[in-house]
């Protein structure tokens, strides 16, 4: 198993399956390879997970030499953050390719094209353990993602996609001048000259540099996540996304920022980590609450999503920054269950806005007379974005919560719940305005959803209703890794302490 | 003079014979000769690149010094005979209104002179080198003579590059007259051991760097650019901005690593405020270019910025032998990955061109609709100049990057990338003209041309494989400055 390059096939699949598809003549045969693609992805990655050692470091590793001159290799593996990842990226991208079996119908072979490249520049954010191979994916996935919202994209999708484009290079063209600044730093006082991501977490770096490095990371990840203030990129480029791209873009593009602090900004800057805790706790904060309030004023379905994205994205740095063993864990687990819910309620919002045309809540009304099974599986998402016991994202939330409280940062804790509280009121009344009520005659043609979405919908409900009731499966994957990080983190801070 | 003098010019030899053969065989059989004469070209330039290649001349110099045979030198010659045979393929599909055989025999008697630029050793050498590669590519800029556009670049062109061409011999001038020699290293070891106090060294210097950066179309010497971009034929402008620039770019970089090692406390301060200023002007004007090949001529000085970063770090004050390799590599691998994009760029807007007569935003309107090949490409190198991996952009601004922070310029480094940031916005434009916005009333797709289908598959196999596979172009490259590197180190 040690040799057999599994990561590079859940990797490169989707690839050969977008070349493939670009030969391709009939729809019917393009979407089967597309299918095919995403599917074996998922079904390897599955296979990693089954062979998966928990606390064991990162594993599968593949290691070659690429730009040897440079110091650059071609180096993947696992660890149980990464996986976790992984796992929900293909399932996500397999679930969204079945979806459009049913919905996109303009532009087949490009769609399909670009959605498979997608998923390879996403698959490789989070298997690279070579710093310019991490970039190079975090890049490469802007592109399809850009041509995503640009072609098939609403009436202001232009500026839309342009935004989130400028945005996203901004903030990461700083950080490959940090890793720059990395490489030598590590270079100068190692004498090893590398962009391994392993190695260079051993290393130590001095204070001021680790304040530079930081906020360009910051900025990068801030930005991916996106925290308040640098959010105003996402309900502009989610309310044009079509319905796929708005999934893939809440459920795994905004985790790479996440994954990002956690992967990056903590092990390899803790000291820079401490002195910025304070203030991107507070912006976490901020986010949830000022996340939900705006969610509560939006008079359009997507942005109201997109806002509450905001919100619980908060509740992913107030995690991670609380530097807690709950903390880090729930911050993931929030990840993974937003992913899952999120997506599916853009999946959701879609559907409704196939059959009505419309995505203004005030022209909505009454839906849940004439669909049942959407109406049954629209609420059971609300639910769970709310943090109902029982279902996924009660789990992260909780955790971050008792995260937050045990770091001795009382305040922040009292106020997130607000943000809790919050998003029930948005959600509930959201829920009530669009499916209760009285239906509007304009609506009252309209067909439930077909097997197809149902059982694409039912299927990320399951993996919802998995995580919440038994989330031991997913977090004793990654737990062992969050306590190293944990760890260094508080190492740090005691030598902090001593040296005063 | 002896054979081994003549052997190490043997590719120039080839380039100029094959010109002549094309002006001849023009003049005495017309049109009707002229694949036979795109077949002369391409066969000619293989066995120029061939001869550069494999025929090297023992020894590291030719004529006495006047010439430097080493690996840099065939590095760029093997680079611009390749640049050269692209665009006169390019020219090959350029309707009666251009006379082929005169634009073929032109761009090869630039070439000549970029050949010259690239081996050069000593400043008479570079001085030809220049003239040579100029005075055809007036005339290329002006080869449409009847149209206005063509005539006023053509003319700015002319006026501006006299002029810089005699600020750069008087510069030469100056120094010859304060160090009795006009070899670079005889130069600068004259310098190290008399020391450059002197004031008016500076003057020769400065004379001397605003000619070339003039050559180089660096900003504040850029105002001819956009013009004569905008007024050449498209076939001219992608010699000229692929070609007769990155030949002045090896003339500049050479003059650099082998002449000025004395003075760097100058000429890194120097190079540096005209890189960061070519970067910001570069990109920030072109924001508002609705004429693709005026885009197209902003972003040229800005990229000339970016390589103008690499050529500073040659001699900043971290610098130390093995950051000299990198810092002159870095800028030999950008102008294999410029070419290549910028030739790809071209030949796109080449063939819209073709289709509607003009080269503006709007003419590349569903352009992925009509003809989603030429689209997908143009795509391609779109992403390539602003810097996204998988293309070949990537990994050069990427290794220029690394020896901007390794030479303790970070900050250019930090400049280099906001405006990438900035290029973004330009670049993608002209993919949503292509994509996003609903065209003209059904525009026609682009007229066939195996010509144009040609340059435009070798910029995105180029373009992609680099950007894919980096490592044997870079190896080279900096295999190809060790022997330069020992060069300079020797009497």
């Amino acid at each position: 198993m040690e040799s057999f390059p599994i990561l590079s096939l859940v990797l490169w699949l989707p690839l050969l399956a977008a070349v493939i598809v670009l030969f391709l003549r009939e729809r019917r045969a393009m979407f089967a390879v597309a299918i095919a693609g995403t599917l074996l992805s998922l079904a390897l990655s599955v296979a990693v997970w089954a062979g998966f050692a928990p606390g064991a470091g990162m594993q599968f590793q593949e290691r070659f030499d690429w730009l040897p001159a440079l110091g650059i290799q071609y180096a993947l593996g696992v660890d149980g953050i990464s996986l976790l990842m992984v796992l929900l990226n293909t399932f996500l991208f397999f679930l969204c390719i079945v979806y459009a079996w049913a919905s996109v119908h303009e532009r087949v072979k490009e769609y399909l094209f670009t959605m498979l490249l997608l998923e390879v520049g996403i698959t490789g954010v989070f298997l690279a353990l070579d710093f310019v191979l991490f970039y190079v994916f975090w890049e490469i996935m802007l592109i399809p993602m850009y041509v995503l919202i640009g072609v098939w994209g609403g009436e202001r999708r232009v500026y839309a996609t342009i935004k989130f484009v400028l945005y996203t290079l901004f903030g990461s063209l700083l950080m490959l001048v940090a890793i720059l600044a990395l490489y030598f730093v590590h270079g100068n006082t190692t004498g090893v000259y590398t962009f391994d991501i392993l190695e260079l977490t051993q290393g130590t770096y001095g204070e001021r540099f680790q304040l530079w490095a930081f906020l360009a990371f910051f900025l990068a990840f801030a930005i991916k996540v996106p925290m308040v203030p640098f959010h105003t990129w996402l309900p502009d480029a989610h309310v044009e996304a079509p319905t796929t791209g708005s999934v893939i873009l809440a459920g795994i593009l905004l985790k790479m920022g996440g994954y990002g602090f956690i992967r990056f900004s903590l092990p390899l800057l803790p000291d820079a980590s401490h002195v910025a805790q304070t203030a991107i706790l507070v912006l976490s904060v901020i986010a949830i609450l000022y996340g939900a309030l705006v969610a509560l004023m939006q008079t359009d379905l997507k942005k109201l999503i997109a806002y509450s994205s905001v919100s619980h994205m908060g509740f992913v740095t107030l995690g991670i920054f609380s530097f807690t063993q709950q903390g880090l864990d729930g911050a993931i687990m929030q990840m993974f269950s937003h992913g899952l819910v999120t997506g599916a309620l853009f999946l959701c919002v879609g559907q409704l806005y196939e059959r009505t045309h419309d995505r203004l809540i005030a022209n909505l009304g009454g839906l849940a007379h004439r669909w049942p099974v959407f109406a049954a599986l629209f609420l059971f998402f609300s639910l769970a974005s709310i943090g109902l016991p029982g279902l996924s994202g009660f789990v992260g939330e909780f955790m971050v919560l008792l995260g937050a409280f045990m770091a001795g940062t009382r305040i922040f804790g009292v106020l997130a719940v607000l943000g809790i509280i919050l998003s029930a009121a948005y959600m509930l009344w959201m829920y009530w305005r669009v499916m209760l009520g009285t239906l509007s005659d304009a609506h009252r043609r309209l067909q439930d959803l077909t097997r197809l979405e149902t059982a694409v919908l039912a299927a990320l409900a399951l993996v919802v209703v998995w995580a919440g009731v038994e989330p031991q499966t997913f977090i004793e994957l990654f737990t062992a890794d969050t306590s190293g990080i944990v760890q260094a983190i508080t190492e740090s801070e005691t030598a902090a302490l001593l040296a005063e | 003079m002896e054979t081994a003098d003549l052997i190490s010019i043997l590719p120039e030899i080839i380039i100029t014979l094959v010109a002549a053969c094309v002006l001849l065989v023009d003049a005495f059989g017309g049109r009707r000769t002229h694949p036979g004469l795109l077949a002369l070209v391409v066969v000619g330039s293989v066995a120029a690149i061939v001869v550069s290649v494999v025929a090297r001349a023992d020894g590291a110099t030719a004529f006495s010094g006047v010439l430097l045979t080493d690996g840099y030198a065939v590095f760029f010659k093997v680079l611009f005979i390749a640049i050269a045979a692209l665009s006169i393929v390019l020219a090959f599909a350029q309707g009666k209104e251009i006379p082929f055989a005169e634009l073929a025999a032109l761009i090869l008697f630039a070439t000549v002179g970029m050949l010259l630029l690239g081996a050069t050793g000593d400043l008479i050498t570079l001085y030809l080198g220049v003239e040579l590669t100029s005075i055809p590519v007036y005339v290329l800029v002006a080869i449409k003579r009847d149209r206005f556009r063509a005539t006023e670049g053509a003319l700015k062109y002319f006026l501006l590059g006299a002029f810089a061409s005699g600020v750069l011999l008087y510069g030469i001038a100056w120094l010859f007259g304060l160090t009795g020699t006009t070899n670079l290293q005889n130069m600068a070891l004259y310098v190290q051991s008399q020391g450059a106090t002197d004031p008016w060294f500076l003057l020769g210097l400065g004379l001397l760097l605003v000619g070339l950066a003039f050559k180089v179309a660096a900003v504040p010497f850029h105002m001819w650019t956009p013009d004569a971009y905008q007024g050449a034929p498209t076939p001219s402008t992608a010699f000229l901005a692929a070609g007769a620039k990155m030949g002045a770019m090896a003339g500049l970089l050479r003059v650099v690593v082998h002449g000025l090692e004395p003075w760097q406390d100058m000429v890194v301060p120097v190079v540096v405020a005209i890189a960061v200023a070519s970067m910001i002007v570069g990109n920030f004007v072109a924001i508002w270019q609705r004429d693709v090949k005026r885009l197209l001529a902003y972003s040229s000085i800005a990229h000339t910025g970016y390589m103008l970063v690499g050529v500073a770090v040659v001699h900043a004050q971290a610098a130390d032998g093995g950051l000299m390799r990198d810092a002159v590599a870095a800028v030999m691998f950008y102008a294999v990955v410029y070419a290549l994009m910028t030739l790809g760029a071209f030949a796109v807007t080449f063939a819209v061109e073709r289709r509607t007569g003009g080269t503006e935003m709007e003419d590349f309107q569903d352009l992925g609709r009509t003809s989603p090949l030429l689209a997908a490409a143009m795509v391609i190198f779109m992403i390539s100049l602003t810097g996204i991996p998988p293309a070949a952009g990537f990994f050069g601004k990427l290794y220029l990057l690394q020896v901007a922070v390794n030479g303790g310029l970070t900050w250019v480094a930090v400049v280099l990338v906001l405006t990438s940031t900035v290029s973004a916005y330009y670049y993608l434009r002209v993919v949503v003209n292509m994509y996003m916005v609903e065209g003209r009333p059904r525009l026609l797709p682009v007229p066939a041309s195996t010509a144009i289908g040609a340059v435009v598959a070798v910029g995105v196999i180029g373009t992609l494989v680099l950007g894919v596979y980096p490592a044997g172009a870079v190896e080279w490259a900096q295999a190809a400055f060790e022997e330069a590197g020992k060069l300079a180190l020797s009497p």
